[in-house]
């Protein structure tokens, strides 16, 4: 049985420069060859503007970014599955006088996942392990050619690692109740020289390193041919400040708290649809900052099974209708 | 009348020849030192219709923290550090004068621009940028792109064009309270919400070895964030410590032929500089009765903005200088190897 409720979620509440943290890092649990190509579209609103914790009026900038990713997952029988994925990733940034916008690759994400052993009938362990390699853009110019700031790049000329783990069981309360727990962390590094042009040195500037923590319950229903799946999930997010010259930048780092609503659908075939909503509850952040007031994401998933008897099973066993 | 046409078109053709036809990319400084700072044209919001109070009733500020002052016929105006470490920049009308008050909280330096630029009353934005870690301004007119420091345009229309100063002082509240009492002040009522008294930057003045961006030199003769005075002339630059002025200090300097008279005091947070006729001028520190600080043998006195007030010269004023307050380092990277008074 495979069920691929992927929780799409960004880290960085602000201006996440290369790729996406959180996104597509679950990759699922399969009996058999299975390659999973993954669309992914996630929206966010950057305008709240939060000194400490309180929220002042945001004016006159404002924020916004706009994230595609296309993933590739395979799994098999064996505890070991991998997944890339490839970001393409647009920031806009506006104020009453100027309208700026950069786009272009992100950094790429090689995976590792490894499927934990137990005999604890439906519970499920996995540590995964991610590299983010430099391969998005850090060169984004406005028209004056001037090198954007690093959180309006595409990339982030650092190569980062990234480890998660998670657990999870299905039904947890019979029939059809799953939970599902899971902790990641990132470790990001310095770009020395950002910016540099014509043989300069540029800056060296490094985005905090990151922890999220999240919970999430998911409903499963059988509604005529589709298999349907509300979810809920409450997510814990920290960030170190990040780093100018070396020295703590004021102004960055903190702590959120904010929930998801998310909606996963399959028809009897093997293309999944899911679409979420996550809005902030609340933040201590660092000093001055804007933060995400809003967010929401599609993403699309196809399977493909690699089997030479291409058995699929169309819908998930032990679904109580 | 078929000359007189052809006349007239090749003034079209030369006219339109001379336009702005320059390349926005093209800087006046070394294009890799500009840096975009995040917020973006605008992100920090300059303050167009100031709002003003009386001294007495300010209520944000604490003695220590540190004002700017702004003198034009008869009007005295003050404009908190509180503020402008959120704004940066002051769009202001004070008798006669249009003037932008800058302030770059990374450098340190508050220095007043007048805002009638080639004949044309504008305002000034922050552009988002910096350049040697400094604020680079930008005039509404044109969308031309200044250096605060360097004191010319360096991007745009207005390419190579140099800003006119008006003479600042900076000192602390306690001070300013006490040397101009009927004075106004700038109040929080700016059409923003930020978190006025907060400083933005953590422990940015005091930390010597902290610089949010590259800065190309790194002079380091003097600690990166020691406020000094930079006294510029086309004879030459010279630097002034705070430090140097103790308890109050009075020095006449020259720089080539020019003469100068400096007075500052440490202990009340400011340091002035005016041109003088000649070193025979027989000036002394006073601040017994601020705003005056030094009398001369005649009678005469002056105040910390330059008049004097009392004596045979009264109603007349010491010739105001191009100079400001700064962090060091900021100094040493816009105007290398300069001197340094001992």
């Amino acid at each position: 049985m495979l069920l691929t409720n992927v929780q799409l979620a960004f880290s960085q509440t602000c201006c996440s420069a290369g790729a996406p943290v959180n996104s597509s890092f679950e990759i699922a649990d399969t009996d058999y060859p299975l390659l999973t190509i993954q669309t992914d579209y996630n929206y966010k609103s950057i305008n709240r503007l939060v000194a400490d914790q309180t929220i002042l009026l945001n004016h006159p900038r404002t924020r916004n970014g706009h994230n595609a990713l296309v993933s590739i997952h395979y799994g098999s029988a064996s505890p070991f599955s991998f997944g890339l994925v490839l970001p393409y990733i647009i920031q806009q940034r506006t104020s009453f006088s100027e309208e700026q916008s950069s786009f272009g690759f992100g950094d790429i994400l090689l995976l590792t996942q490894y499927h934990i052993p137990t005999h604890w009938g439906d519970w499920s362990l996995g540590v995964s392990s991610a590299i983010k390699l430099p391969t998005g853009e850090t060169d984004n110019r406005d028209d004056r050619s001037v090198v954007l700031s690093p959180d309006m790049q595409s990339g982030t000329g650092t190569i980062d690692i990234i480890g998660r783990f998670s657990i999870s069981k299905k039904h947890f309360v019979r029939p059809n109740l799953n939970v599902q727990w899971s902790s990641l962390y990132r470790k990001n590094t310095t770009n020395q020289n950002f910016g540099a042009l014509k043989g300069s040195t540029g800056r060296a500037f490094k985005f905090g390193d990151e922890f999220e923590s999240a919970l999430q319950v998911s409903f499963e229903m059988l509604a005529k041919s589709w298999f349907v799946s509300p979810d809920y999930s409450l997510i814990f997010r920290m960030t170190k400040p990040n780093e100018e010259q070396g020295i703590l930048a004021s102004n960055s780092g903190g702590q959120w708290l904010s929930h998801a609503l998310g909606l996963f659908v399959k028809g009897n075939n093997d293309i999944g649809l899911r679409a979420y909503i996550e809005l902030p509850i609340m933040q201590q952040l660092d000093g001055l900052q804007i933060t995400t007031n809003l967010e929401f994401g599609l993403q699309i998933n196809y399977q493909i099974n690699l089997t030479k008897n291409n058995k699929n099973e169309k819908l998930p066993k032990n679904i109580l209708p | 009348m078929k000359n007189y046409l052809k006349i007239f078109c090749l003034s079209l053709v030369f006219i339109s020849a001379c336009g702005d036809n320059r390349d926005s990319t093209e800087w006046l400084v070394p294009q890799e030192e500009i840096f975009d700072g995040g917020p973006g044209k605008d992100g920090i919001p300059s303050i167009d219709t100031p709002n003003f109070s009386s001294v007495q009733d300010i209520n944000f500020l604490e003695d220590t923290d540190l004002v700017i002052g702004y003198f034009n016929e008869g009007q005295i105006r003050a404009y908190p550090h509180d503020i402008l470490d959120w704004h940066e920049i002051v769009n202001d009308d004070i008798a006669n004068k249009s003037v932008a008050l800058t302030y770059c909280p990374l450098t340190g330096t508050a220095i007043g621009w007048d805002r009638n630029v080639g004949n044309n009353k504008t305002t000034f934005g922050v552009s988002g940028k910096l350049y040697n870690s400094n604020l680079i301004p930008y005039d509404r007119n044109t969308d031309s792109y200044w250096s605060q420091i360097g004191l010319n345009c360096i991007n745009g229309e207005l390419f190579s064009t140099e800003i006119k100063t008006v003479p600042l002082i900076e000192t602390t509240w306690e001070t300013w309270k006490t040397a101009y009492p009927n004075s106004m002040v700038l109040n929080t009522d700016t059409g923003f919400s930020r978190t006025y008294g907060v400083y933005p930057y953590g422990d940015y003045i005091t930390n010597h070895s902290r610089l949010a961006f590259p800065v190309e030199p790194l002079d380091d003769r003097i600690p990166a964030k020691e406020r000094v005075l930079g006294l510029l002339s086309d004879a030459g630059n010279k630097s002034y410590r705070l430090s140097s002025f103790g308890n109050g200090k009075l020095v006449v300097d020259s720089i080539g032929d020019e003469t100068y008279l400096i007075i500052g005091s440490q202990t009340l947070n400011f340091i002035v500089a005016y041109a003088i006729e000649s070193d025979a001028e027989d000036w002394s520190y006073d601040p017994t009765n601020l705003p005056v600080i030094a009398k001369d043998g005649s009678g005469n006195a002056l105040t910390i903005h330059g008049d004097i007030v009392d004596g045979p010269l009264s109603e007349t004023s010491l010739s105001p200088t191009v100079s400001f307050m700064a962090y060091w380092f900021s100094l040493g990277a816009f105007y290398p190897g300069i001197d340094i008074y001992e």
